[in-house]
Formats: structure tokens, sequence, C-alpha cells
């Protein structure tokens, strides 16, 4: 089917004109249904939803009579993406899987069809790779089923890793196991690495929590916190969640893992300088596996004249947000409305650096007071003792292991 | 709604102008409303860039136009880098990447529709050149030759590709949108729609002899021509190596 008839199926399908509108429905599903491809599958899945029971009927048949590897394939990643939706009643029912095991074992796993999941992927090998790949939506869904109270599900994890690389979803499992299990020494372990927008609420429940630390170092240190954080909570008007993009994020993916995935560093920077902006993300997302916030060719990115390459470097993390703004200064709107402007809250205390704690001393009183200031406040406390600590060698990094803080 | 999007039909990439208001007009020039005033637009979408020698190849070569077509829409002749070739067109001389120029409304308005996009009203192009804070050129409030194509730093070239002087683009993001070419925008001139705008009517005019163009180009050393608030206006068929244009979409 070309893109013309497949446009002209999606007005067909949309038409809402008395009389004849459940006719021109009905036409553009039947049309639709005869060649179920990959790219028809999104509009039969919608028609299920139609109001005309014919029209649902079609669409119905048409899906459960994919044969097709792209459509299957097509029809699975909806069931993935929205597990509760029509697309994955259909594939439970019908019994439908993408070809890929990987892809298999995630919606087996995420449509909760766990009896036969096991049966496919013993080892979590296939769903592990799967899950690695995934949106982060789709990770919140996979944590969700491990949080569904199955025991054989919780094998998923087996695995440790620095917290640095966990999910969002990760550390809030975490987070919530060690709350529940009153771990407050583990919790406080990791309070000293995480984020703000994740360790800052925790300081009123180590306040109700009665614990303190035994080691006289640390007390001082918690105490410091409790202090500081007393009676304070984020504001409550967080950076909004950021909006999307297709194209951005298909030239982010194709940077990860197109051709220049494949250069050095400095062959990367140097093609930055003449690239034109959809060039210059991809390049900046190949850098981003090379290179850290801070280095040359993070700053190259960060003082590039296109927007969008500054916007990349945002979305990778090469650049960072000013510890002491609240927000990003960038004379695009695009940069300054995306970015999540509050970089505190984003801040791993875990990778701070004597020239971080450098800035946050040297700012004005004023940051301290603002609408982040006991967050900032809080933060300096937590540099300080990382880094006036006798050696770096001692401090130990938390890992993320069975759904818990573990010690590396 | 996504921020940036790109059109499948010509691989334009367009950014969201959001809704609300942005100061326009001016007072230098009698046709800019006595001032600056507020207009409240909804949002739209508006590219990033001109449409280049490349695309305007590609959509003669796809649609075929009749020759009186061709003729009306784009003079295919020294200073436009876009030729016929082998029964279709090509851009030629390494400019695929420059705005196509020799372009009149007409050959601007065929693209747009080809593309299934539109051209921008003019007070949508001023409001993706010069954001919300009345600024006097996309860049800020003055002038500085090295952020457009302008006649003081062309050289022996006249265009320039698309991505040049990102130093100059507008708060949105949005490319040249002082200098390098002037651009075809959907209205009708009149000389008194900025008044009428300015009293909160911001009926566009519904006929007219000639169209707006705004911008600047390559071709001019006059700072006023690249403030975001001059308009200028010229007959629809009017086809020459400094008129190009960019197109516009509804949400």
């Amino acid at each position: 089917m070309t893109y013309q008839e497949l446009d002209k199926c999606r007005e067909g399908l949309q038409n809402r004109w008395p009389l004849i509108g459940a006719s021109i429905r009905r036409k553009a599903a039947a049309r639709l249904a005869t060649e179920p491809s990959a790219d028809a599958v999104p509009l039969l899945v919608e028609a299920l939803k139609d109001d005309d029971a014919q029209v649902r009927a079609t669409a119905d048949a048409a899906l459960r009579g994919l044969r097709e590897r792209d459509a299957l394939s097509a029809l699975c990643q909806l069931a993935i993406d929205q597990p509760s939706g029509a697309a994955a009643k259909i594939c439970v029912e019908a019994k439908k899987r993408p070809a890929d095991p990987e892809q298999a074992a995630l919606l087996l796993f995420v449509t909760r069809q766990l009896d036969e999941y096991f049966q496919e992927d013993f080892e979590f090998q296939n769903l592990r790779q799967a899950y690695d790949r995934s949106s982060e939506a789709v990770k919140a869904t996979v944590m969700d089923v491990v949080r569904g109270g199955d025991r054989r599900c919780l094998g998923f994890f087996g695995r440790r890793k620095p917290l640095s690389e966990c999910s969002e979803s990760e550390i809030q499992l975490a987070i919530e196991s060690a709350l529940r299990h009153k771990d407050w020494a583990r919790l406080f372990r990791a309070f000293q690495e995480l984020p703000m927008k994740y360790g800052f609420p925790l300081i009123e429940e180590f306040r109700k929590s009665g614990w303190e630390p035994e080691q006289a170092d640390m007390k001082a240190l918690y105490r410091g916190v409790l202090t500081e954080g007393k009676g304070q909570s984020l504001p409550a008007q967080l950076p909004p969640p950021q909006e999307t993009s297709p194209v951005f994020e298909k030239w982010l993916a194709e940077g990860k893992k197109g051709e220049y995935s494949r250069l050095g560093e400095a062959d990367l920077v140097q093609r930055l300088a003449a690239a034109t902006p959809p060039e210059g993300v991809k390049i900046v997302a190949a850098l981003a596996g090379k290179t850290a916030a801070g280095s040359a060719a993070a700053r190259a990115v960060e003082t590039s004249a296109h927007w969008l390459v500054r916007l990349a470097g945002h979305a990778v993390g090469l650049c960072g947000g000013e510890l002491t703004q609240d927000k990003v200064k960038d004379d695009n709107y695009w940069v300054r409305e995306l970015v999540d402007s509050v970089a505190i809250l984003d801040f791993w205390p875990v990778k701070g650096t004597p020239a971080d704690l450098d800035k946050l001393n040297a700012a004005p009183r004023e940051v301290f007071t603002g609408r982040y200031g006991a967050v900032r406040r809080v933060l300096r406390l937590l540099l300080a003792q990382r880094i006036t600590a006798a050696e770096i060698g001692d401090v130990v990094e938390m890992t993320f292991d069975a759904g818990e803080f573990t010690e590396a | 709604m996504d921020w940036l999007i790109e059109n499948a039909k010509d691989g334009t990439l367009l950014a969201l102008i959001p809704e609300g208001e942005f100061l326009a007009g001016g007072s230098k020039n009698e046709n800019e409303g006595g001032g600056p005033f507020k207009v409240r637009l909804p949002a739209y979408y508006l590219a990033l860039h001109a449409v280049t020698n490349l695309q305007y190849a590609r959509f003669l070569s796809e649609v075929r136009p009749a020759k009186a077509d061709v003729e009306k829409w784009i003079l295919l002749s020294s200073g436009c880098s876009v030729r016929a070739q082998g029964g279709g067109y090509e851009e030629y001389g390494g400019k695929g990447d420059h705005p196509v120029v020799q372009v009149s409304w007409y050959g601007a308005q065929a693209y747009a529709q080809w593309a299934g996009l539109r051209l921008p009203s003019e007070l949508e192009w001023e409001k993706g050149a010069r954001g919300t804070d009345g600024r006097e050129y996309p860049w800020g409030a003055n002038w500085d030759q090295n952020k457009c194509r302008n006649d003081k730093n062309k050289g022996n070239e006249r265009t320039c590709g698309i991505w040049s002087y990102a130093e100059g683009q507008s708060a949105w993001g949005l490319y040249q949108m002082a200098g390098n070419v002037w651009e075809w925008c959907a209205d009708w001139y009149e000389k008194e729609a900025y008044t009428r705008y300015k009293g909160r009517n911001l009926t566009t005019p519904s006929s007219g002899v000639r169209r707006v163009v705004r911008g600047g180009s390559w071709d001019n050393d006059d700072t006023g021509n690249f403030r975001c608030a001059y308009r200028r206006y010229y007959e629809p068929d009017f086809r020459n190596g400094h008129h190009g244009f960019r197109c516009a979409r509804t949400l």
C-alpha cells in the first residue's frame, strides 16, 4: 500500500460525517485489512475503538490474522508500549509474538504472561537485552511487573551496577525497598550519592526515624543535613516533563549507533565544527560515550553556535547546568525550556569535584536562600564531606542489586 | 506537541512557535504601525531554514510542471542554481544547501502546497524573527554585520548555505531571519495593515497588487532592511536573485 493510500485510509477512519461517515470508515478499515502492513497496524488498532461494530470487527479480525513479520512486530511494539491496551489484548488472546526473541521476551513479561515467559527466557538473558534498549516508560513497566509479587521475577536483577547507571524506576524501587525495611544506614549511604531530586525528600524520613549513624564524622554530617533540610521540601513546581521531538530523538539514536559511533573523540570534535545541526546532534550523541562533561569536547558542544547541538549536549549529559543558577542560561528559547532548568536537582554528589564545591562556596548568599537554597546547602555539606575525606578510596560507592541498595 | 518536526515530504525542519503575545511593528517607517504593539498569535510551526535549491529542484522534478508554470514560478537563468536536466531538474554549482532564488511568490506558494505546508503570514514571520520581546534584529537590539549575510560581508559570493551565520539565529532558533534572501510571506501588502493590527483587528488584506517580503538579503547594505519590523513588497510574479522563502505549518 502506498503512503498516499495509507493517508487516505487514515482520513477515512477519522471521518465523522453524519449518515455516510460509518460507511466511509468501514471501507477504510476493509482496505487496510486487505493489506495489513506494519504502517497499517497502528490505524487498525485505533479502529478497534471505533463506534461502529463492523469497523471494530474488521480491524480485530485483521489484527488477529497478522502473519507478516514487520506487521507483527509493529503490533507487538504497541502492546509493549501499552500493556493494558487493545494491541496487548490481541497479542495475549491470539498468542502473537515478534520474531525477535528479545522483543518476544519483553512482550511476554510486560503483558504478564509469566508462565510462558519463564519457559522461554529462564535466565532473563533476552529480557535484559531488551530492557537495556527500552524507553524509560517500558523500563518502568518492567519494574511494575517485578514489584508485582511473583518471586521468580526478582532474579531479573541479579547484576550489580553503580547507582549512576540505574534508571529512575530502579532508583525509586530501591528507595521504596529501603524505606519499607527501615534500612536507614543503607539509605543514608545512598542519600550521599543520589541526586537531590531523590535524596532531599528523604530528609524528613530520616528525621522521623530517630536513627543516627554510629561513626562520629557521619553523625556530624547527618545532623548537619537534618538541620539544613529541616521543614524544607522541594519546591512544588518542578520543571515540566520534557516534551518530545521524534526527529531529535531519531538523530540522537542514529548518532549512538551509526557511523559516528565508530569514530574517535578527536575526529568527532573536528567534524562537529563544520557539521549541519542535524549532523551535529548525531555527533554529540556519539561523543557522549567517549568523553565526559567538562572535557574539551564537551566544551566544544557547550559553546557551539548551533542551539540543537547545545540541546543535544544537555540531552546526553555532556553539558551540565550551572549549580548556582535556577535556570539554564542560553539565548535559545527551546534550550531554556526543554533542559531541566534546575541543575542542582539532577547533580550526582558522588560525581562532584573540588571545582563544584568551590563554585558553591563562592556563590552569593542569596543562592542559598532562594527557591532551591536548602537543597544547595545540603549538597554543599555532602560535597564537603566527600571531597575533604582523608582518601577518596575510603568512600564506598553504593550499587543496585536485586532491587536494593548494597555496598560495592 | 512536538517542538521540532521534519516535514516528511521535503525534509524541511520546523520549530514550534508557541501560542502567545509578542511585540510587533515599530516606528522607523510609516507602514510599521506607529510604534511597537502587542499581538497574540496561536501556536504554529515555522521552518528553521529557507527552502534550498536542492529541495526546489526535487519539487520541480516530481511535479513536472508545464513550461508556462515553470516560467511563472522560477527564472532558471544566471543567478539561479536550479536547472533543467534530462527531463527533470537539478541543483548545480555546489549550492544545494543555499536558499533557492529567482523564485516568484507563485513559485513559493506552489512549493509550499506541494510540500503540504504553507507560506507564513507576515505577523507569523515577524514573531519567528523577533521572539516576544520586540527586539530590533533576530539576535538582539543592535546591528551586527557579522550575524547575517549582507552586502558588507558577502565578498565575491551571493547567497550562503542555510545553516551559516548561526550566531544570528532568532530566539526560537530560526536561521537567517535577517539576511541571505528576502522571504516571501503569504499576505498581500497593505500599507495600513499594521495600524489595523495595532487596533486588535488581525484580519489580513483580502486583496492587493503586491505581496510582502521580509528579512533583507545578501545584496543589501542598509541596516534598516534587516530590521525584524521592516516591511517590503513586490509584485507576486517578481523574480530575482535576492528572493527566496521559508514555509510554515498550522498545528
